[in-house]
């Protein structure tokens, strides 16, 4: 029998070879030919002859590998990962293609394949110290924080302080959020960047250490740690980390520069969901949700391979942001001057229609966060679990105290200014005048401007008039002096005492000015009253032009404008309080 | 059991715009949770209607019933936690209310849909209509040729195909078991039914034509490796660059920077930018390719030299048509086996060299009145009109204008392939008053916009820019980035003259290197691989016509008629309404009419009549003898149908009735002509002809 077959064998072999000699080229000559044609830009031709060659050739891996390679650098990841696992199947398990096939796992975020692919690399080359990296990496973004430890160090064990190992080690130390250790391992991987001269290395190393430093509320350190990534090399996180330390204490100028110029470079959407938050924070809803929706309609999820972020999480910030804008935009439909019953309709259908995406928006992001947490859970990183959980829940006071409560015990414990932030949240879920100003005591007022904006937006509506009504103006002042953009999606106004001058005002067109006002969400009262921290003067001669001006307590400008108002006195009333709105709230 | 099957059609039809608008959400929503809630609020509508409840009390139980339940629910879930505390029993609250909200719309829909079909009989009538809208706005969201929902736009044609279906059969179900009306009622409320969805998928596709053109975006609209220009041109607030060779060009002579035209954009609107108006403008030829040599019809501009040109396509799309201005002769050349081209032809055209003729242009040529409407359409934009204004305040020449618009943007804004978004979602002004930072296509729109607003016609070109730098023995490379818009200002009898105002400036933190440099090793083997093959550059000659061929031309042809039907929708569509209604309508009596059989005449003439009448609302009712119709009409509306009924009984049913007789009858026709001309006004003539009421009419 074994005769027989070694005949047929014999026999059949050279007609094989025959047949394909017959057929013309080898494999050798229609890869080069590929790759000519590769060089060429002709990718078709390429794709084509790979295909023929995958045909005439069905058990070589090398056309499909040819195939994968095209792809990949296409950024065709799935058509790329088909042709790698085909060349796998025929025979290639070398450490290249199966890190190709890991590569191609996570960059279609699939990341549980990708630590399945990293594990047998590992198994067959145990001394592979880019997969112990690559591996590590994976672990840190699938919250397998132990694990990543355990092969990161192992690493270290065999080939030393090697820099990319000493950084994501540094990484998972800060999940972990053993401060210590990160920044001994992130100072490890910037020396060793900085002895071979990597100044590419050491400037992301400088990035990490500083979003550390920044997590652990070491503001000073942030910056500085900031400013030495910048200048080992100009990259846009770094620009966005500086940004975020700039936002922290509400500079929005600045801040927006920073982010400005991580936009100009970056190759990411990160630096347009940090202009959306920074543009939300200040007001500026229509362009922070210009700019979110076009983060959220981008389905290209590659760059999120590199960032110690998923796309469960990264969903979430964005659906998180675009709820509080809508929101913010149907305070805005509801208290906007209208000139007329259809108007005033037509703002309160879009109130209610932003609204309902705010709903939807909100929706979203707490049901990614509970997502998220049980992920957390999962790898047993209870203080993040718990966190999201909270967010998750925020709608259901009851459920969201219990988890904020177990985040706060765990993560003061390691950080106590922590306890600021945690106060924040009682007070807001509790809606306590009490917390929110105890957490306002107790923010950095250099640093921490921020929260305490935010602290404030939401005490202020907790303190009604009559006897609270100085301390309400003194806390509506302090936000104004803050963010005045913070004002208006919160629904409070300043607090003016508004006179009329000249002699081009009608008692319905003085009443009607200070309705609009008082939609607004400002406290207004007509003629100079003592205890107003601001007063409006309106002075009309009866022409189309009105001249206004906003005085602080102590009769300084704070605001003016001389605008022409066309139209009838109900459109004139409406246009006069919009363009005083714009004015007195809006930050560039 | 007939109301039980109506019952249920019905609600499958509503399941099925439920499940339809539950898929654009379904990473929010349980499906199981939704079909629940639908399930109750059906049983719900039933209980109520069998229990006799009054409507207003019935509106208010309705409204009532989800707070009831959701009480219930949370008294459930409360009670639950209070046992077991764990992130299952304390999430539920969420989870229930993230389905519960979202559910009270479909419900509300289904109770009311059901409490009012069960309790009035004509709402199933229009519950058709309403349902169609329903269909139409939960597809709006498919625009675009998104197609969210469904993994396979075939998918979505069976789903739409058995919406119809199911609905015809509502219809028929609801006229069977509705004793006033009957079959053929319901078959004329189909004909409103069937248009008024044809006129709703209209809207919708024109809805997803503009989506479309939203989601497009950009100068180029990629596959997987290849390229073509997008027939619009919308401003983005961030574009990528590819740097992966696109074609080769190759002409004689000293390099020049070329400007490759594939499309010219006349139209524009505020909303959607500058895109390809097609059948309209000057100077229009082909944008694909032909498949022999093609001599296009010469304008006879003046002072323009001949150029030829031969194109080497590598990534872009074959059938792209690629020329310098003003293509005469595009002959596509034969290609090589194992070429590494895609396609490869040669274009003469007559192209202008120098500004010297331009720049004595000093008054505004003249223009058709229709052109000068297109060529000079704006948003109507007054900012951009005052800056043309102010740009041009010290020049009064024609070229000066334009040259001076060309020069102020040049020179005032920079290069920027991230010009950010606009505040107010007004990109162009964006970038003329705020970013003053954009790329190609923010220059050529904006100076396009100010020369219009001057009044003076412009329009976008968009195609690739060719770097003399790139020039290797006369061959050009163009890659991806060098995709460009620029501007064509029309200058009489010298045709129209190209403008380019994109600025040379970087904007400041951006790293975009314009021009890297020819890569001349892969530039050196693909000339060698043309020189080599290429030798006698044979021209590809009229292909033999084969049965695919003919085929393929015959195809063409439809989907060229179909295009322009398509485009005359608004006329075509209630053209061929009235038609088919006057054919089903007249049409079967024509036979009757032109019959020699003097019986079959009279009774083809008493059912014209019963057409008349019954398109003005005066048919024939169900227990009604003809002449106690006709008798009704006298009395109510003066018409006088009696006589014809008596000669219709007669043809129709006397021993003999002959061609005298039917011309005794003449008279009798032109009677009830006459009474209902007279008793019936105009307006309502007209509307009973092309109304369906009568094209089933009851069966003398």
């Amino acid at each position: 029998m074994k005769g027989v077959l070694t005949l047929c064998a014999a026999l059949l072999i050279p007609a094989v070879l025959h047949a394909q000699a017959a057929q013309g080229e080898t494999l050798e000559n229609l890869t080069s030919r590929a790759q000519d044609a590769i060089t060429s830009n002709a990718y078709e031709s390429a794709v084509k002859i790979l295909t023929e060659a995958k045909t005439r050739f069905p058990s070589s891996p090398r056309a499909s590998l040819a195939l994968g390679d095209l792809y990949y650098d296409k950024e065709l990841y799935t058509l790329a990962l088909g042709e790698y696992r085909e060349a796998e199947k025929k025979g290639a398990t070398d450490i290249a293609t199966l890190t190709q096939i890991s590569r191609c796992f996570g960059k279609l975020n699939l990341e549980q394949s990708s630590i399945e692919y990293l594990t047998r690399i590992l198994q067959q080359y145990p001394d592979s110290t880019d997969t112990m990296d690559d591996l590590g990496w994976m672990y840190f973004k699938t919250h397998q924080l132990e694990k990543g430890e355990k092969i990161l160090l192992k690493g270290i064990a065999k080939v030393g302080l090697q820099k990319g190992l000493t950084m994501t080690l540094g990484t998972i130390y800060s999940g972990m959020n053993r401060y210590d250790k990160s920044r001994e391992y992130y100072q490890k991987s910037v020396d060793d960047a900085l002895r071979v001269n990597d100044r590419n290395f050491a400037s992301i190393a400088y990035y990490n250490l500083s979003l550390l430093e920044h997590s652990f509320f070491h503001f000073n350190s942030a910056l500085r740690y900031t400013d030495e990534s910048i200048a080992m090399e100009d990259r846009p996180s770094g620009h966005l980390a500086r940004g975020e330390l700039l936002q922290s204490r509400m500079d929005f100028g600045s801040a927006q520069q920073e982010y400005q110029d991580a936009y100009s470079k970056d190759t990411t959407p990160l630096s347009k969901v940090n202009l959306a938050i920074l543009f939300q924070k200040f007001g500026r809803l229509d362009l922070s949700r210009r700019y979110a929706e076009e983060v959220l309609g981008s389905k290209d999820h590659a760059w999120l391979v590199y960032y110690g972020t998923d796309l469960t999480r990264h969903l979430k910030d964005l659906h998180e942001l675009l709820g509080i804008v809508y929101a913010g935009l149907a305070v805005r439909e509801v208290s906007r001057p209208t000139t007329g019953i259809i108007d005033r309709l037509s703002a309160l259908t879009a109130s209610v229609r932003n609204r309902i995406l705010s709903w939807f928006h909100d929706q979203r992001f707490r049901a990614y966060s509970l997502q998220v947490g049980t992920q957390y859970l999962d790898q047993g990183s209870y203080e993040d679990a718990w966190w999201e959980y909270y967010k998750g829940n925020e709608s259901y006071p009851e459920v969201a105290l219990k988890y904020l409560g177990m985040a706060r015990e765990l993560e003061t414990a390691r950080s106590p200014h922590a306890a600021a932030y945690y106060t924040l949240e009682e007070g807001k879920l509790e809606h306590s005048a009490a917390r929110l100003e105890q957490s306002l005591a107790a923010f950095d007022p250099f640093w921490e401007k921020e929260p305490a904006a935010e602290a404030l937006a939401a005490l202020i509506p907790l303190i009604k008039g009559g006897a609270a009504q100085g301390h309400r103006h003194d806390l509506i002042v302090q936000l104004y002096r803050i963010n005045p953009g913070a004002l208006p999606p919160a629904g409070i106004g300043l607090p003016l005492s508004v006179s009329f001058q000249g002699a081009g005002w009608k008692g319905r067109e003085k009443a009607r000015v200070l309705r609009f006002l008082r939609r607004a969400g400002s406290e207004c009262v007509e003629g100079r009253v003592e205890g107003f921290p601001y007063s409006l003067r309106l002075l009309s001669a009866g022409g189309t032009l009105v001249r206004w001006t906003v005085l602080d307590a102590s009769g300084n400008v704070v605001k003016e404008g001389n605008p022409a108002l066309p139209g009838g006195p109900r459109q004139r009333s409406a246009a006069l309080v919009r363009i005083i709105l714009e004015e007195l709230y809006s930050v560039h | 059991m007939r109301q039980l099957a109506l019952l249920i059609l019905r609600n499958v039809v509503l399941y099925f715009l439920l499940v339809n608008s539950f898929l654009q959400l379904r990473e929010q929503l349980d499906p199981l949770f939704q079909s629940a809630a639908f399930l109750v609020a059906v049983l719900a509508a039933v209980a109520m209607e069998k229990s006799q409840l009054r409507t207003l009390p019935a509106l208010a139980l309705a409204a009532a019933l989800p707070v009831i339940l959701r009480v219930l629910f949370f008294l459930v879930f409360r009670t639950q936690r209070a046992i077991v505390s764990a992130p299952a029993t304390d999430f539920i609250f969420f989870y229930f209310d993230k389905d519960f909200f979202p559910a009270l719309v479909a419900c509300a829909v289904a109770w009311l849909f059901n409490f009012l079909a069960l309790r009035m009989k004509p709402f199933l009538f229009i519950e058709a209509g309403l349902n169609g809208l329903l269909l139409v706005l939960v597809f709006w969201t498919q625009a675009g040729y998104k197609l969210t929902l469904y993994p396979h736009p075939s998918y979505f044609a069976w789903a739409l195909a058995f919406f119809i279906v199911a609905e015809f059969f509502v219809l028929l179900l609801a006229g069977l078991s509705t004793q006033r009306v009957d079959a053929r009622a319901v078959a004329s409320f189909s004909w409103v039914l069937v248009p008024l969805l044809l006129v709703f998928m209209l809207f919708l596709l024109n809805k997803y034509g503009e989506s479309s053109v939203m989601a497009g975006g950009g100068l180029m609209k990629p596959t997987m490796f290849r390229f073509d220009f997008a027939p619009y041109v919308r401003l983005e607030s961030e574009i990528r660059t590819s740097d992966q060779a696109v074609l080769l060009f190759r002409t004689e002579g000293q390099a020049h920077r070329y400007l490759l035209r594939r499309f010219v954009l006349s139209g524009y609107q505020a909303n959607q930018g500058f895109f390809m108006q097609k059948g309209t403008g000057i100077d229009e030829y082909p944008s694909i390719v032909p498949d022999s040599a093609e001599v296009f019809s010469d304008p006879g501009y003046r002072e323009r030299q001949s150029v030829s040109q031969e194109y080497y396509f590598l990534t872009l799309d074959p059938s792209s048509l690629i020329s310098l201005n003003y293509p005469l002769r595009v002959a596509p050349l034969q290609n090589w086996k194992a070429s590494s081209f895609l396609r490869v032809y040669r274009v003469d055209s007559r192209v202008m060299r120098s500004p010297a003729g331009p720049r004595r242009v000093t008054a505004q040529p003249p223009m058709r009145g229709e052109d000068t409407q297109l060529y000079t359409r704006t948003g109507d934009d007054e900012q951009i009109h005052e800056l043309a204004l102010q740009v041009t305040k010290d020049e009064t020449g024609y070229y000066s204008k334009v040259a001076s618009i060309e020069k102020y943007l040049k020179s005032n804004y920079l290069y920027s392939l991230k010009p950010g978004i606009a505040e107010d979602g007004n990109q162009l002004r964006h970038f003329l008053f705020v970013s003053k930072k954009g790329y190609c296509s923010y220059f050529a729109f904006a100076m396009a916009l100010m020369c219009r607003s001057l009044g003076i016609p412009a329009r976008v070109a968009v195609g690739f820019y060719v770097d003399p730098q790139s020039e290797v023995l006369n061959f050009y490379e163009v890659r991806a980035f060098q995709a460009h818009a620029w501007v064509e200002v029309y200058f009489g009898s010298l045709g129209w003259v190209e403008f380019d105002p994109t600025s040379d400036t970087l904007a400041p933190g951006e790293e975009f290197a314009p021009f890297p440099g020819p890569d001349k090793d892969r530039m050196a083997q693909l000339i060698a691989e043309i020189v080599k093959n290429q030798t006698d550059k044979e021209e590809q000659g009229q292909k033999v016509p084969t049965v695919a061929a003919s085929a393929s031309r015959l195809g063409r042809e439809i989907a060229r008629i179909a295009f322009l039907v398509a485009r005359l929708w608004y006329l075509v569509l209630p053209g061929l309404y009235v038609l088919l209604l006057l054919c089903t309508k007249l049409l079967r009596l024509v036979p009757g009419l032109l019959s020699r059989d003097a019986r079959r005449r009279a009774r083809a003439e008493y059912t014209l009549c019963l057409v008349r009448c019954a398109g003005v609302g005066k048919s024939r009712r169900a227990a009604e003898s003809p002449l106690e119709h006709a008798a009704r009409l006298a009395r109510e509306s003066n018409i006088a149908l009696t006589p014809v009924v008596d000669f219709y009984l007669k043809a129709a049913f006397g021993e003999s009735f002959e061609k005298e007789d039917l011309d005794a009858a003449r008279p009798a026709i032109e009677e009830f002509a006459s009474s209902f001309r007279k008793n019936v006004a105009w307006p309502l003539r007209i509307l009973g002809l092309v109304n369906p009421l009568g094209a089933f009419p009851r069966r003398a």
